[in-house]
């Protein structure tokens, strides 16, 4: 939209002299390219940078997924702000015409791993290792961190004062996730007291794997997990 | 140099100890009448008043146990399993700036309400949605607003907070369904601010939330918090039982308090002074808590030490390592 030469850095917000339908376009149109443009999702502290003050951003971005109705991408709410996101069904598509995902790739053992920290956190390598009955190894740990899926939260108070994991906003971005509390059946964990750890500072109980398999569906036997590597 | 007790600079004991409180106060049975629980109640919360407003040395302290108590009934709530030991190791135990993980963001939500005076309770709000990673968005503008009315209006303390706890609620678990049982938190959090406004504390005192499920608040089954016809009557007795115990915790640890002050002409540590005045300050303190400038983390571990030999403060987790020391 052409409008008068306006000295750089500072943006003019309000639009006082555009009719209010005009306004709300420019508005539109800003809060869409602002989300189209960044790789992260965008929190709404940013947003309101670029519209005026009495703008109620919620509307603008209804709107916005109004218009969007039927193309095969949408705005999403992920990890406390807002992204772009191709519908799922054309997943396959996408995959065809460019090959596999170019992001970090997640192993099925990976994968596992990084669920289980997910409902657990924090929870340290051991007691990862504990619960799967195998050795969660450092590089699978390492691989997860790289990704920026998990990060080192606080320390257990343990031999050896290890990290205890943490998920971080990458991992709810990348899975669409808007918080935790969107994890599949993380209601029936909770019911169940499957989460967070006790007095002694562990997990609760040896019975906590067989019960996780059980309420998730989750197959903790993994055998090779290397298999699918290839 | 030596360093004498009243070179330290930490306040002194009150003159006399206080009346205990009242046995006729306690709430022991549910009253079965509103006016029976809004009576209980009035005379809990007067006694409270008064120590509310009078600054004890170990306030400080009162505040952040109180917040501990209410972060594990609220991590109770969301159906995990931490506890107020775990709770304090998570908080201690994450370096500044990192995520201390589910259990121990709540328990910084609940310290956001105790850090301030009263009232910059609009800013310590703002750290305790950051640290529920609750958006910052028209739901809680309108939370927030609703607790500026009910803090602003004419109703007695209680049934206020009680007022802004039910429509704070549903404000939050319509417009955020995702929040779950930290709605329930906002909701008490913002009740105990109300309840502080309309007593006029100095400062907001976490209460609520640690007395209001009965059973110690482990969710049963997927249900929340209902407000139904008998919410009034359960906020207040919650108060009625949350006031009492907090004067019961107050009385200990000034207590405690005393019996700190009274060992401090032993102290010849450097530092000594920042050390005392930072435990009266703290629900608890670790070793490697930055205390003041003069102190480091081995001469604050041997201070300690020898405050828990002398019977003064007391070691809280029971190990050998990361220990955790407090009033």
């Amino acid at each position: 939209m052409a409008r008068g030469r306006k000295p750089a850095g500072e943006l003019d917000t309000e639009l006082e002299d555009l009719p209010a339908p005009a306004r709300w376009r420019e508005w539109m149109g800003r809060v869409e390219a602002v989300i189209f443009a960044s790789a992260q999702p965008v929190l709404r502290e940013d947003l309101a940078r670029v519209v005026g003050r009495g703008c109620n951003l919620d509307l603008v971005i209804e709107d916005i997924r109004d218009e969007l109705r039927g193309r095969p991408y949408e705005i999403v709410s992920v990890a406390g702000g807002w992204s772009f996101r191709t519908k799922l069904g054309f997943g396959d598509a996408i995959r065809a015409a460019l090959g596999g995902p170019t992001r970090t790739e997640l192993s099925k053992s990976n994968a596992l791993v990084l669920m289980a920290i997910a409902y657990f956190q924090p929870i340290t390598r051991g007691e990862l290792s504990q619960f799967f009955g195998r050795e969660v190894s450092r590089d699978t740990i390492a691989s997860l961190r790289g990704g920026g899926f998990i990060a080192a939260g606080p320390r257990s108070p343990t031999l050896g004062a290890p990290y205890a994991y943490v998920t971080t906003p990458g991992f709810l971005a990348q899975f669409g996730f808007e918080s935790l509390r969107d994890l599949p059946d993380i209601e029936k964990l909770e019911d169940a007291g499957l989460l967070g750890r006790g007095k002694d500072g562990a997990l609760g109980g040896d019975a906590l794997a067989a019960e996780l398999s059980e309420v998730l569906g989750l197959p903790i036997d993994e055998d090779a997990p290397e298999a699918d590597a290839a | 140099m030596l360093a004498r007790a009243d070179s330290f600079g930490i306040s002194g004991p009150a003159a006399a100890s206080p009346a205990p409180f009242p046995a006729w106060a306690r709430a022991v049975d549910a009253p079965e009448t509103d006016a029976e629980a809004a009576f209980l109640a009035g005379a809990a919360l007067s006694r409270l008043d008064a120590i509310a407003r009078e600054n004890r040395p170990s306030a400080g302290a009162w505040r952040r146990r109180l917040a501990l108590a209410a972060a594990a009934a609220s991590v109770l709530r969301t159906g995990r399993a931490e506890d107020e030991a775990a709770l304090r190791d998570a908080f201690h135990l994450t370096r500044p700036g990192a995520n201390p993980g589910p259990a121990g963001r709540r328990l910084l939500a609940w310290r956001a309400l105790t850090s301030g005076s009263s009232g910059q309770w609009r800013s310590a709000i703002a750290l305790a949605a950051e640290a529920l990673e609750v958006p910052r968005d028209e739901a809680l503008q309108a939370a927030i607003e609703t607790a500026e009315a009910c803090a602003s209006g004419g109703r007695p303390a209680p049934f206020a907070a009680a007022e802004a706890a039910a429509t704070t609620l549903r404000i939050l678990r319509s417009a955020l369904p995702t929040l779950g049982s930290d709605a329930e938190l906002l909701a008490l959090w913002l009740a105990d601010v109300v309840l502080a406004q309309r007593l006029k504390w100095p400062f907001a005192l976490p209460l609520l939330a640690a007395h209001l499920f009965p059973g110690g608040g482990r969710r049963a089954g997927p249900g929340a918090a209902a407000v139904d016809e008998n919410w009034v009557r359960a906020c207040c007795l919650a108060y009625a039982r949350a006031a009492a115990q907090a004067c019961d915790l107050s009385a200990d640890l000034e207590r405690r308090a005393r019996k700190l002050h009274a060992v401090a002409p032993k102290l010849r540590a450097k530092g000594a002074g920042a050390a005392l005045q930072a435990l009266l300050d703290d629900d608890s303190l670790g070793a490697a808590t930055k205390i003041g400038t003069q102190i480091s983390e081995r001469g604050a571990r041997r201070l300690f030490d020898r405050l828990v030999a002398l019977g003064a403060i007391r070691e809280l987790t029971g190990r050998s390592t990361f220990r955790l020391y407090g009033l």
